[in-house]
């Protein structure tokens, strides 16, 4: 069976995530090492993450790479070596930080569509109700018969 | 518009006082016997404080000579009691009187020549009737003739003078139609067969024979045919002729005989002029040459009547329609013309009639008799009225005839609806047409026919009574009481009935009102007639009615009529319905309630005819069901669009915390940077 575009373009990068998983164990370790220490919650949301474009993971990688920056800037003072970045990275107070900004950021992205959802069918009701009530003024004027299944 | 025509601001209450603004009527003063029958009373001129005057009562169903008083207002006739005004008075409480239209005549200023109920008195001398009587008479009816004038209720009993050797002067004849008073022996036969208010205004040859009788009564000195029925007087003048039934065995002075002969002529065209007659000796030799009627060798026998002549059975036909049809369709008249009468030309004339007739049409069998006997009366002899169905009349007579009918005789008030129907007059005239003018005669019985087919309140019989009798009461049950002759009459009298208690007195608009404004007014709009005469529109009802009355207050000029407009405003609601506009009608209620108080129609009606308003309502009403469906149209798509919203909410909360994530970490990037 022939594999389709998509899934062709998914090993792909698949393919390209291993490369460069590679080519950092290899050139970078101990950046590699933080990394993935610091990001970690990041990386299994976006390995997790079902939505199209994984645009869940997005926000919380994004914001975990933010938490990631200054540790990253303190192993480039250390030297680049896996033992500084371990001990960097499993620092608790940087720890928390990053996985706690992930974690929040990752609520953040499940809440914000609710909310925004609230809002949206609150101002559609708002209008639905001021239509309802131009509508039930022209009732009222012309003799013009209810809508269907309203009373007026 | 005559400026009596016109309504007041004080409701024609002062037009009620005085006739035509100045004749006052003394109604403490009765005049007995002065008008020829009808009750008169002493009047007044106030304006010039001239006596001599009389009120003569006109009986409502036998309505005034109104094309007479018309040509009376060019100033009155010498010898003649010449009517001067003419109007309606309303009894006061206070004051007493009557309720009733009057003719204000010259008063007699003698007793009559005979007083009503006297049968015989001492023959007249021969000079004293050419003298006082007949010279006089005959001048005076010159005077007449020369105005257009006849006068129709020429009779001893209103023939006055003061004492012997004075001069007769003619009593009144205005107020009553013409000859509608006269006794048979007066009046020709053709005329006394008629209908009494039938007879038309005939032709001042008329007036010459009931002159010529009035003479021959006064030299006879008893009345001839005494207590004869005025059925059998008519048969004994066609039988025998006029002169010879009324005379019978009696002796005459010689020039009396020669004169009366020539004056009862049964060929109006054979008798004297009135200029003739004043020249007794010119008179007295004019001989006119008048064949016999042909006789026939045994008698024709119609129902009751046998006929010896043409003449007669003309008048047989006419008496005994039903027999007479019989006869006419079985052949036995057609027999008898040829062969016993032997007027072969005759038979053939009227048998083309028969034969037209008795082919078979659309028309009701009744009425397809009564045209046969009619077209036949008129045939076999053209001197006749127009006969239909055992009544006779002058189509001139119409009119009256149909005012004195309706509401009597059911009877003949249908045979003249038949007659107007079928175009009677118009076949008559065609029958006839050496002695009338059938072109016209078509004409108008083409029109009156239409009038009378008119469906609503527009037209029928009531309609047609108001348009031939210019001078009739409006006879709606309402305004019994009461007494409305003109147009400008009747919004005060209306007011007055809608503003007593409750209006319990009105009740809108009936057919006779109607029709009474329809006739009187050119402004009546058909389609409000038409409206009028359906029922079931209420609303469309009141508002042809509120229009019809607008257009008579606008027409006359007429003031405020606040209680009626109230009645009407009571009753406009439902026409207001037709505003969709809830904002706008009650506007429109308001205005309207506000308008009744002030007694304007016209205001008021044009708040409910009010085209461009309408249009304006009507546009706005599309504009509102419009934004309906628009409205419609958003609250379903805003109910459809759940799924839509809540696709939008997770894309922007995914989206927007990206973009919030993806800017923290520029700002820690270039926070580090540039530390």
């Amino acid at each position: 069976m022939k594999a389709t575009p998509i899934r062709r373009q998914a090993s792909g990068r698949i393919w390209m995530v291993g490369l460069a998983c590679g080519v950092g164990a290899a050139v970078a370790p101990g950046v590699l090492a933080m990394v993935a220490i610091l990001l970690g919650p990041a990386g299994l949301a976006f390995f997790t993450d079902p939505s199209p474009g994984r645009a869940k993971a997005r926000p919380v990688l994004l914001l975990g790479a933010a938490m990631a920056i200054s540790p990253m800037m303190g192993l480039s003072g250390a030297g680049f070596g896996v033992g500084s970045a371990i001990a960097l990275a499993c620092e608790p107070r940087v720890l928390a930080l990053a996985w706690s900004a992930q974690g929040a950021a990752w609520m953040a992205v499940e809440l914000a569509p609710w909310v925004i959802r609230l809002m949206l069918d609150g101002t559609a009701r708002a209008q639905a109700m001021a239509l309802r009530r131009a509508r039930r003024g022209i009732e009222a004027e012309w003799g013009v018969p209810p809508r269907e299944g309203e009373d007026g | 518009m005559a400026a009596d025509d016109r309504m007041d601001d004080r409701g024609g209450d002062a037009a009620s006082r005085l006739i035509g603004g100045a004749f006052d009527v003394n109604f403490a003063r009765p005049l007995d016997g002065a008008a020829g029958g009808l009750p008169a009373w002493e009047a007044i001129d106030r304006r010039e404080g001239r006596g001599g005057l009389m009120a003569v009562e006109v009986a409502r169903q036998f309505p005034a000579r109104a094309g007479e008083l018309v040509k009376f207002q060019a100033g009155p006739v010498a010898g003649v009691l010449s009517p001067l005004a003419h109007g309606v008075l309303r009894a006061e409480g206070g004051r007493g009187g009557r309720t009733g239209m009057f003719v204000i005549c010259q008063a007699p200023t003698g007793r009559a020549l005979l007083a009503p109920g006297v049968a015989s008195f001492r023959p007249w001398d021969e000079g004293t009737l050419l003298r006082a009587v007949l010279r006089p008479a005959a001048l005076a009816l010159e005077q007449l003739h020369v105005r257009g004038i006849t006068h129709r209720a020429i009779r001893p009993q209103n023939l006055f003078r003061l004492s012997g050797p004075d001069p007769v002067v003619l009593g009144c004849a205005w107020a009553a139609p013409p000859a509608s008073m006269q006794d048979a022996i007066y009046e020709p036969p053709y005329s006394a067969m008629c209908l009494p208010a039938g007879r038309g205004n005939g032709s001042t040859a008329d007036d010459v024979y009931a002159l010529g009788v009035t003479i021959l009564v006064l030299a006879l000195g008893r009345l001839p045919l005494a207590g004869a029925e005025a059925a059998a007087v008519v048969q004994q003048k066609i039988d025998l002729g006029s002169y010879a039934a009324l005379v019978g065995e009696e002796r005459l002075p010689p020039a009396i005989q020669d004169l009366v002969r020539g004056m009862l002529a049964e060929d109006p065209e054979h008798r004297p002029a009135p200029a003739l007659l004043a020249d007794t000796e010119v008179a007295r030799g004019r001989r006119v040459a008048a064949r016999p009627p042909r006789r026939a060798q045994k008698v024709l026998e119609i129902g009751a009547q046998g006929a010896w002549t043409a003449r007669s059975l003309a008048f047989a036909l006419a008496s005994e329609p039903a027999a007479g049809t019989q006869a006419l369709r079985n052949g036995g008249v057609d027999r008898w013309l040829r062969r016993s009468l032997g007027d072969s030309a005759l038979a053939a004339r009227l048998d083309e009639v028969v034969r037209l007739r008795a082919a078979p049409t659309e028309t009701a069998g009744a009425r397809e008799d009564a045209a046969l006997v009619m077209r036949a009366s008129a045939i076999l002899d053209p001197l006749a009225p127009l006969c239909w169905d055992g009544i006779a009349l002058w189509p001139d007579g119409l009119g009256p005839a149909l005012a004195a009918a309706d509401g009597e005789d059911g009877g003949v008030i249908a045979k003249l609806a038949d007659i107007i129907g079928e175009q009677a007059a118009g076949s008559w005239g065609t029958a006839r047409a050496e002695r009338s003018d059938p072109a016209n005669l078509r004409l108008d019985a083409s029109q009156y026919r239409g009038l009378l087919r008119q469906r609503g309140f527009g037209g029928g019989v009531p309609r047609l009574r108001y348009v031939l009798n210019p001078l009739l009461p409006c006879r709606s049950a309402m305004l019994q009481a009461d007494c409305v002759v003109r147009l400008s009459e009747l919004l005060p009298v209306l007011e007055r009935l809608a503003g007593d208690d409750g209006a319990r007195g009105f009740t809108g608009i009936d057919h006779e009102i109607a029709a009474f404004i329809a006739a009187r007014s050119e402004l009546a709009g058909e389609t409000d007639l038409m409206a009028l005469g359906e029922p079931r529109r209420a609303d469309q009802h009141a508002v042809a009615a509120l229009r019809l009355l607008a257009s008579v207050q606008d027409r006359m000029r007429g003031g405020a009529v606040p209680a009626l407009a109230r009645w009407f405003g009571q009753r406009m609601a439902p026409a207001l319905q037709v505003f969709q506009g809830r904002t706008r009608r009650q506007q429109r209620e308001t205005a309207l309630a506000e308008l009744s108080s002030l007694g304007r129609l016209s205001a008021m009606l044009g708040l409910i005819d009010d085209p461009e308003g309408r249009a304006v309502d009507r546009r706005d009403q599309a504009a509102a069901l419009a934004r309906v469906q628009t409205i419609d149209r958003r609250i379903d798509g805003l109910m459809a669009a759940a799924d839509g919203r809540a696709a939008l909410a997770a894309r922007l909360g995914q989206e927007g915390m990206a973009a919030a994530a993806l800017l923290a970490l520029v700002w820690v990037v270039m926070t580090v940077l540039f530390a």
